[in-house]
C-alpha cells in the first residue's frame, strides 16, 4: 500500500484526512502538526505522498514544501489549502506542488483525489 | 460543509481550539503591549485560521464564520494595510471569550445554538471602520472583505492588491510563460486540453497547477485561455495548453491529471512523428551534466534550447541519461499517435516501467515504523483514571503478596537454627554406646537394653526421616528466597507503573498560570488599578484534572487580590509603594506535594476590620469577637457571607467566595493558609497532593475498624493522660503548645449501626487506670481539633476509592481502602469532621458503618 505522511496543524484535520485516505487504501505514515515536523518525518520516512497545510507554526507549509522537494526533487506534495491562501498557493505550485486539495473540502473529491494519486 | 461523519473526533476539536483559544489569549496579550508585533499578528492569524478549517469540518458553522472574519481582519493587520487600534482589540478579546464559552457550552451539553451574527457584524463594521481610518490608500470599493459569499472574489482582489506591491516569484515565472507563449511553433506542438470537475474550487489555481507541471515536460508555447488572464475568466471550465514537447503521452497525462480534472485530452500533431529523423545528426547538447538536475534546472535548459527540443526529442531525452532507457522506443511509439484520449478515471497507460531515481534512496519497505518522529497520543481521561484504578488495585495486590511471603518466610525461618538434627542423630548413636556397654556388663538389664536398642534404632530412622523433611524444608527456603526477589521486582515493576501511570496525568501548571495574564488585564481595566503580574515554577507538574479543579479557585483569589487586595495608584504612591501592585503566582513541589502561593503586596486584611464585620453580619456577639485573637478573627474570610469589601463590586466582594474557594480546595485533599500584614499584603498558600487517586495515609484502629487519615490533615500525635484534659462546657479540651485544642472520639461524630460502640462509651485504651491517650490533632486550615484513637497502625499510602457507587455518600468519610491484609479501611473526611465536631451541640447524624 502507498504510504502517506499527512502535516497539518489541525489534529482534527489530521484525522480527516487520515481516515479519507486510509479509505482509499493508504496506509498513513505518520502525522506532523508543522512543517518542521513533517520535512523531518518525511527524512525519515520517505513516504510517496505528502499532504501538506499551508499555515502552521514553526515551519509553514510553503517552506516545507520547498524543503522537502530540496531533500527529493521526486517528491509527491499535495497542498492543502483555504481558498484565501492563492498567494502562498501560487508559490506552492511554483514550488513543485503535486497537486492541491481546497479547504473545506468535500469528503468524496478528496477520496477520489487520494485513489487517483494512489494509480500514478 | 456540516459532515456528521466527523462527530466522533469532537472531544480533540474541543480539546484542540480549548488550547488554541488559549494560545489567542496570549498572542491578543502580545498584541496590546505592542500593536506591532508582528510574530503574534501571525500566531493569531494563524490560530484563526486553524480554527476555522477544524470548526468546517465539523460542521461549526457559526465559528467557522466568525474565525474566518477574523482571519480577514488579522490578514490586513498583517498586509499593514492598517493598524491595530484599542477598540478592535476589545472587540478581539470579546470573540475570544465568545469562542471559548461557545466550546465550553458544547462540551457540557453537546450542542450549541449560539449565533455569532451580532459578533460577525461587529467585526465587519469594525474592520470597515479600521481600513477607513487607519489605511491612507483607502481601497473604497474593497469594504465588502467581510461578507462570507464573497469571500472568493474578495481574496482575488487582494491577491492582486498584493502583487501590485511586490511581485512574487510566481509572477515574474508567470511572465516567462507569456514569453513563451509568443513563439508559435504550431506544427508539432501537441495540444492537452483539461476540463474540469463542476465547482471545483479555484479552477484558476488548477491551470496553473497544470501548467506547471507541463513546463516540466517542455515549453508551452500558449494557452487558452491564457494563464495572465485567468483572473478575469468568470467560469473556468477548461484550459488547453499547446506545448513543445518530447514527453510521451503517459508523461503529459500523469503531470496533467490531477484532482478536479473530469477529462483531459492530449492531441499530437501528425508532423511530430517525422521528427526524430534529424535528431539523429546532432550529438546530445547538455551531456555535460550526466547526473539528473533538478526539474527547474532541466525546465531553464530547454527553454533556451527550445527550437532544438521541438525538432529533437530524442536529443533532449538523452541530455538526461535515466537508468530505464527502455522507455524511449515507448516515446517514438507515442509519438506515432495522433491522438489520445484519456477519461479522468483511467489515466494509466501501460508504460515502460519507469523507476523513480529517488525510489533506490528508499528502503524497500518505506515502512511506517522507520523512525518514527516524536509522536503524541490524545487520550481521554477516563481512560487513564481507569489505568489508574487499575494499577491501584496491582498495588494492592503487591501489598498481599508482600505480606503472604514476609509471612511465609518467617514461619519458614524459625525452625532452622533450632532443629540440629545430625546433633540429635550424634547424641542418639553416644546412647546408643553407652546402652550396649550396659547389656554387655548387666545380666537381668539385658531384655531391657534390647527394648531399648530397638527403640533407639527406630528413633534414629524417625530422626533420619526429620531430616529429610528438613532438607525440603530447606530447598523450600530456598524457592522462598526466590519469592523473594520476585516480589521484591514485582514491587519494583508496580511502583514503577503506578509512577508512569501518574505521570501520564502530569501536566505543567505554567498555562493555568499564563492565563491570568488575561484575568489582570480585564482587572485592570474594570478597577482602574494597574498590577504586575509575577509567575514562577510554572513548569511544576501536577495532576491534570487538579489544574483544572484549581482554575476557579485561583481566578477568584487574584481577582480578591486585585480587587481588595491591593491598593489604588494614587493611595499607593501616598504609601511610598510603586505604583503598580504586584500579584505572583508560584508553583514548587515539596516532597509529594505541591505548594501554589498567590500574594499580593497591597494592604492586607486587617483584623478590626473583619472584627467589626463579623458583629455587623451577626456571626458573632461584640464580647465574643472582642474576645477573638488577630488569627481567628482572620480565619472568618472563610466564613460564607463575610465580605470584607467596604463596597461592593462586579468582580469580586459579593461575599461568596472565599468559602467556596476552600471547600474546592479541600475537595482536591488540599489544604489552604493565609498569612497576612497590615499594610504589607496576604499570601495564600495552598498545598496540594500531586495527584487524587493515591492518599498518603495514617491507618489507625478505633473500636475494631481500621481508618485512615490523610497525612497532609494531621497536624501532630500526642499522648495525653486524663489529667491534661479539661471540661469547658460540654466539650473537652487539651492544651497544646499553649493552644486549646477540643478532643472527639468517633463515637461523638457517628452514630454507630446497631448502636454497639456507641452504648459502651468509651474505648479500651481511653485512659483506663490513667493511661495515656493517643490524640492525633487535625488540621484544616488554621483550626485544629484532635481524635482520640485506639492504636496507631502506621503510614501507607492508600488507593482511594469512592464509596459513592455503592453506598452514597456518607457524612464525615470520603471513602475506602483496601489494605494490603485484603481488609477494608473507610477514610476519614477531615474537613468534614472537623465541621461535625464544631456543631456537636447539634443531633448526631446517622451514619451507615
Amino acid at each position: 500500500m502507498p504510504s502517506v505522511l499527512i502535516v497539518d496543524d489541525a489534529l482534527v484535520m489530521r484525522k480527516i484526512i487520515g481516515s479519507i485516505a486510509a479509505e482509499a487504501g493508504w496506509t498513513i505514515a505518520a502525522e506532523a502538526e508543522n512543517g518542521l515536523k513533517g520535512l523531518e518525518s518525511y527524512k525519515a520516512l520517505k513516504p510517496d505522498l505528502v499532504t501538506m497545510d499551508l499555515v502552521m507554526p514553526v515551519m509553514g507549509g510553503l517552506e516545507s514544501l520547498k524543503n522537502i522537494r530540496e531533500f527529493d526533487p521526486e517528491a509527491r506534495v499535495v497542498v492543502i489549502t483555504a481558498l484565501d491562501q492563492k498567494k502562498t498557493l501560487e508559490e506552492a505550485i511554483e514550488a513543485g506542488a503535486a497537486d492541491f486539495i481546497v479547504k473545506p473540502f468535500d469528503r468524496e473529491f478528496v477520496r477520489r483525489t487520494f485513489e487517483k494519486l494512489a494509480k500514478s | 460543509m456540516s459532515d456528521m461523519n466527523f462527530r466522533h473526533l469532537l472531544p480533540f476539536y474541543l480539546d484542540e481550539t480549548d488550547e488554541q483559544v488559549i494560545a489567542l489569549n496570549d498572542a491578543l496579550l502580545k498584541l496590546e503591549e505592542d500593536q506591532s508585533d508582528a510574530p503574534a499578528l501571525a500566531v493569531a492569524f494563524r490560530i484563526v485560521h486553524t480554527i476555522k478549517g477544524s470548526s468546517a469540518a465539523l460542521g461549526f458553522v457559526q465559528v467557522n464564520l466568525l474565525t474566518h472574519h477574523l482571519e480577514s481582519f488579522f490578514d490586513i493587520l498583517r498586509s499593514g494595510q492598517c493598524t491595530l487600534d484599542r477598540e478592535s482589540l476589545n472587540l478581539f478579546f470579546r470573540c475570544l471569550d465568545e469562542l471559548r464559552s461557545y466550546h465550553q457550552q458544547l462540551r457540557e451539553t453537546g450542542e450549541t445554538e449560539v449565533d455569532f451574527g451580532e459578533l460577525v457584524g461587529l467585526v465587519q463594521k469594525n474592520l470597515e471602520r479600521v481600513r477607513n481610518g487607519g489605511s491612507s490608500s483607502g481601497e473604497s470599493g474593497d469594504t465588502d472583505a467581510g461578507n462570507d459569499t464573497s469571500s472568493v472574489s474578495k481574496s482575488e482582489s487582494g491577491t492582486k492588491a498584493n502583487r501590485a506591491e511586490k511581485p512574487s516569484k510566481a509572477d515574474e515565472s508567470a511572465r516567462v510563460d507569456v514569453r513563451s507563449i509568443s513563439i508559435d511553433d504550431t506544427d508539432s506542438a501537441v495540444e492537452v486540453v483539461a476540463r474540469f470537475e463542476d465547482d471545483v474550487p479555484l479552477p484558476d489555481m488548477k491551470a496553473r497547477l497544470i501548467a506547471k507541471r507541463l513546463s516540466a515536460l517542455g515549453e508551452i508555447l500558449s494557452s487558452v485561455p491564457s494563464l495572465e488572464k485567468l483572473d478575469d475568466v468568470a467560469e473556468l471550465t477548461t484550459i488547453s495548453f499547446r506545448l513543445a514537447t518530447d514527453a510521451s503521452t503517459e508523461e503529459l497525462s500523469k503531470a496533467a491529471n490531477m484532482s478536479g480534472i473530469a477529462s483531459l485530452d492530449i492531441r499530437r500533431p501528425k508532423a511530430s512523428a517525422a521528427a526524430p529523423a534529424s535528431s539523429a545528426a546532432k550529438p546530445a547538447p547538455a551531456a555535460k551534466s550526466p547526473e539528473r538536475p533538478k526539474e527547474e534546472k532541466r525546465a531553464a535548459d530547454r527553454t533556451t534550447e527550445m527550437v532544438e527540443a521541438v525538432v529533437e526529442p530524442n536529443g533532449i531525452e538523452a541530455e538526461t541519461p535515466k537508468a530505464g532507457t527502455e522507455d524511449k522506443p515507448a516515446n517514438v511509439a507515442a509519438t506515432a499517435e495522433t491522438q489520445v484520449s484519456i477519461s479522468s478515471d483511467q489515466a494509466e497507460k501501460p508504460a515502460a516501467p519507469k523507476e523513480k531515481p529517488a525510489a533506490k534512496e528508499k528502503p524497500a519497505a518505506a515502512g511506517k515504523s522507520v523512525g518514527k518522529v516524536g509522536e503524541t497520543v490524545r487520550v481521554e481521561l477516563e481512560r487513564l483514571d481507569h489505568l489508574m484504578n487499575l494499577t491501584g488495585e496491582l498495588v494492592l495486590s503487591k501489598s498481599r503478596f508482600v505480606q503472604v511471603s514476609a509471612a511465609l518466610r518467617e514461619n519458614l525461618d524459625s525452625p532452622s537454627r533450632r532443629l540440629q538434627t545430625s546433633d540429635c542423630l550424634d547424641r542418639l548413636a553416644a546412647m546408643r554406646t553407652a546402652i550396649e556397654a550396659i547389656a554387655h556388663g548387666g545380666t537381668d538389664a539385658e531384655g531391657m537394653a534390647h527394648r531399648l536398642l530397638e527403640e533407639v534404632g527406630s528413633l534414629s530412622e524417625e530422626v533420619e526421616s526429620m531430616t529429610r523433611e528438613l532438607g525440603r524444608a530447606r530447598r523450600a527456603r530456598a524457592s522462598l528466597e526466590d519469592l523473594g526477589e520476585a516480589v521484591h521486582q514485582l514491587t519494583r515493576v508496580c511502583d514503577g507503573l503506578q509512577k508512569g501511570v501518574l505521570d501520564t496525568r502530569m501536566i505543567p501548571i505554567g498555562p493555568l498560570f499564563e492565563r491570568f495574564r488575561r484575568v489582570i488585564r480585564d482587572l485592570s481595566h474594570a478597577t482602574g488599578k494597574e498590577f504586575v503580574l509575577k509567575i514562577s515554577g510554572e513548569s511544576t507538574e501536577l495532576d491534570k484534572r487538579v489544574v483544572d479543579e484549581l482554575a476557579d479557585p485561583l481566578v477568584h483569589m487574584v481577582r480578591n487580590a486585585g480587587d481588595h487586595g491591593l491598593e489604588s495608584p494614587e493611595e499607593r504612591e501616598r504609601l511610598g509603594k510603586p505604583r503598580a501592585g504586584t500579584i505572583s503566582l508560584s508553583a514548587a513541589h515539596s516532597g509529594d506535594r505541591v505548594t501554589i502561593t498567590v500574594s499580593d503586596d497591597g494592604r492586607g486584611i486587617d483584623p478590626e476590620r473583619i472584627r467589626r464585620k463579623v458583629v455587623e453580619n451577626g456571626l458573632v456577639d461584640a464580647t465574643t469577637a472582642d474576645r477573638l485573637s488577630d488569627r481567628e478573627l482572620i480565619a472568618y474570610i472563610w466564613h460564607a457571607g463575610l465580605s470584607t469589601a467596604e463596597r461592593l463590586t462586579d468582580i469580586s466582594g459579593r461575599g461568596v467566595g472565599m468559602d467556596i474557594v476552600r471547600s474546592r480546595i479541600e475537595s482536591l485533599n488540599g489544604t489552604v493558609d493565609i498569612r497576612t500584614q497590615v499594610g504589607v499584603g496576604t499570601t495564600f498558600i495552598i498545598r496540594l497532593p500531586l495527584t487524587l487517586a493515591i492518599l498518603p495515609s495514617l491507618l489507625v484502629r478505633v473500636h475494631d475498624e481500621v481508618y485512615a487519615i490523610a497525612v497532609d490533615h494531621i497536624r501532630e500525635i500526642v499522648e495525653v493522660t486524663e489529667d491534661r484534659v479539661h471540661h469547658v462546657h460540654r466539650s473537652r479540651v487539651i492544651e497544646i503548645r499553649d493552644r486549646i485544642v477540643p478532643i472527639v472520639s468517633l463515637d461523638d461524630l457517628f452514630v454507630w449501626g446497631g448502636g454497639a460502640y456507641g452504648a459502651s462509651g468509651e474505648g479500651e485504651s481511653r485512659d483506663e487506670n490513667g493511661h495515656a491517650r493517643r490524640v492525633v490533632v487535625l488540621h484544616s486550615a488554621d483550626e485544629m481539633v484532635g481524635l482520640e484513637v485506639d492504636q496507631l497502625m502506621g503510614l501507607q499510602e492508600v488507593v482511594l476509592k469512592s464509596l459513592d457507587k455503592n453506598l452514597g455518600p456518607v457524612d464525615g468519610l470520603s471513602g475506602a481502602s483496601i489494605l494490603g491484609d485484603g481488609r477494608v479501611s473507610l477514610i476519614l473526611d477531615v474537613d468534614r469532621l472537623m465541621e461535625m465536631a464544631a456543631d456537636r451541640n447539634r443531633p448526631k447524624r446517622a451514619v451507615a458503618v
